[in-house]
């Protein structure tokens, strides 16, 4: 899978969000995007999932130019999913529901198929007996992994995460964090925005620093995390990494 | 156990204290009914109730009628009202929000005349049947408009985005989690106001349609059991709206979660 991003420009009014993102990422399994807060991770994040429009530049994904036009959005997003920060459910459906909702009316299959996906989804994760559960009676943990389960129900060529664990305490994070990897160890490809250095290290195999609206140093995370080029990165590293043993 | 225990809400109270404490307000209710009555040397008479039974039916019957359509109608008028006072087209916005105002800050007697006499005059629309739907439909939409606008302000933005990312077109997001989400948050606040609609109907009868209020009108007119006639008026709108109330507090139980 290769991604690339030539110019990327967003704006919300006066402010520049991105500025001039270039990105290429071929041959990860997993790409960390890793920066300050209000760094534009998560405008870049929705960018790629086609959630948002970028006022100029353009996105490849397999070398295949993303149409930006409100139609052709639509097929794009059937190809990726998406994992929100927090409260991405929708919280009038069960776990059940929430993933088989949009099978049926995205993806076309039965909702007897639907169900079966679903149930297989929640049992591999050992959230069965969560299945007929709203949001509302579930842990912010069990939550996010539901909220993971939907977004590879339909078996997205791409998997977006946008800081899944920020509102989960460590106990959580760790289980969520699991799930994540064990997805990475099946061959899915995915791009995530995260504060956890170790997991951005450790688990996935490309990273990217975002400071700014722009994209600073991208590469293997093992290069960034251990040789830092900028400033900047260096003292974002030295901040998170504190008081890390 | 001193006897005021007997009237003290406590956490084990026996059926036997509740079913007391009914009566007791009951009793001092229907008394204070009676004893009003028996002043001024009102007297009981049901057999001309039974005598007109037929148009007494067919009055129930109308305030029905009104009071369903009306409710459907107003649920269209409320939900367009909502929608665009959240519009981003200015005048549309503006004359949503006109509507609802001028609607809930005026008498519904004050309205009724002016649709019927003028406005309803000026355009032709003479059916009296069709009006009085269309004016109580009018006036309760403004209300339900608020409620309808206060349900789609607590739904969150963020849901339009999921429902974007899993892939949902426009059409789909509002038919699978806008209106499901708003359903379940003002259906107990819509179920009251359903309830007002029936009350409010009777207010039609100035411009004699004879609907349940009218035909009691006209029935005391010829019987002069005043007593009787109005008590077993109130009896039978209690008996349209009571079921509504209890509806509606079953659905409050039911959805309390989402908040």
């Amino acid at each position: 899978m290769r991604i690339e991003c030539r110019d990327l420009n967003v704006r919300f009014g006066a402010q520049t969000v991105l500025d001039a993102v270039g990105i290429d990422a071929s041959d990860f399994r997993a790409v960390a995007l890793i920066g300050p807060s209000g760094a534009g991770k998560s405008t870049l994040l929705r960018v790629l999932g086609g959630l948002l429009a970028p006022d100029a530049g353009e996105v490849r994904i397999d070398g295949q130019r993303v149409d930006f036009s409100e139609r052709a959005l639509l097929a794009h997003r059937r190809g990726v999913g998406f994992v929100f920060q927090t409260r991405g459910l929708f919280p009038h459906l069960t776990a059940e529901q929430n993933i088989a909702l949009p099978l049926v009316h995205v993806h076309g299959q039965s909702p007897e198929q639907a169900r079966e996906t679903a149930h297989a989804l929640l049992a591999r994760f050992s959230l069965d007996q969560d299945a007929h559960k709203r949001p509302y009676e579930l842990s912010g943990g069990q939550n996010q992994r539901i909220g993971i389960a939907r977004a590879i129900a339909p078996r997205p060529r791409l998997l977006l995460l946008d800081e899944p664990t920020s509102a989960l305490d460590p106990e959580l994070t760790a289980e969520v964090l699991d799930m994540i990897h064990e997805l990475q160890a099946d061959g899915q490809r995915m791009v995530i925005v995260t504060h956890e250095m170790g997991f951005a290290r450790r688990a996935c195999d490309q990273a990217l620093f975002l400071a700014d609206g722009r994209i600073l140093e991208a590469g293997a995370s093992a290069d960034l995390f251990s040789r830092p080029r900028t400033p900047q990165l260096q003292g974002f590293l030295r901040k998170v990494l504190e008081w890390v043993p | 156990m001193p006897i005021g225990r007997l009237f003290l809400r406590t956490p084990k109270d026996g059926r036997a204290k509740l079913l007391l404490n009914g009566l007791l307000v009951a009793a001092v209710l229907v008394g204070f009914v009676a004893l009003s009555v028996a002043r001024v040397e009102g007297r009981y008479d049901f057999t001309d109730l039974w005598t007109y039974r037929t148009r007494l039916a067919m009055g129930f019957g109308m305030t029905l009628a009104f009071s369903v359509l009306s409710m459907a109608a107003s649920l269209l008028i409320g939900f367009a009202s909502a929608t665009g006072s959240r519009s981003r087209i200015l005048p549309v916005r503006y004359l949503c929000r006109t509507y609802v105002n001028v609607i809930r800050g005026t008498p519904l007697l004050m309205q009724i005349y002016l649709f019927f006499y003028i406005i309803g005059d000026a355009w032709g629309v003479e059916d009296r049947l069709v009006a009085g739907v269309l004016i109580l439909s009018i006036f309760e939409g403004a209300y339900i408009s608020e409620i309808l606008r206060g349900g789609l302000d607590s739904i969150e933005g963020s849901q339009l985005e999921i429902a974007r990312a899993v892939g949902f077109t426009p059409a789909q997001a509002t038919r699978l989690i806008v209106l499901p989400q708003l359903l379940r948050r003002t259906l107990p606040a819509l179920a009251g106001q359903f309830a007002s609609i029936i009350k409010d109907s009777s207010l039609l009868s100035v411009i004699s349609i004879v609907e349940l209020t009218q035909t009691i009108k006209e029935v005391n007119a010829a019987t002069f059991a005043f007593t009787t006639d109005y008590l077993f008026l109130g009896v039978l709108y209690f008996a349209l709206t009571f079921p509504v109330s209890l509806l509606s507090r079953a659905l409050e139980k039911r959805f309390a979660y989402e908040n």
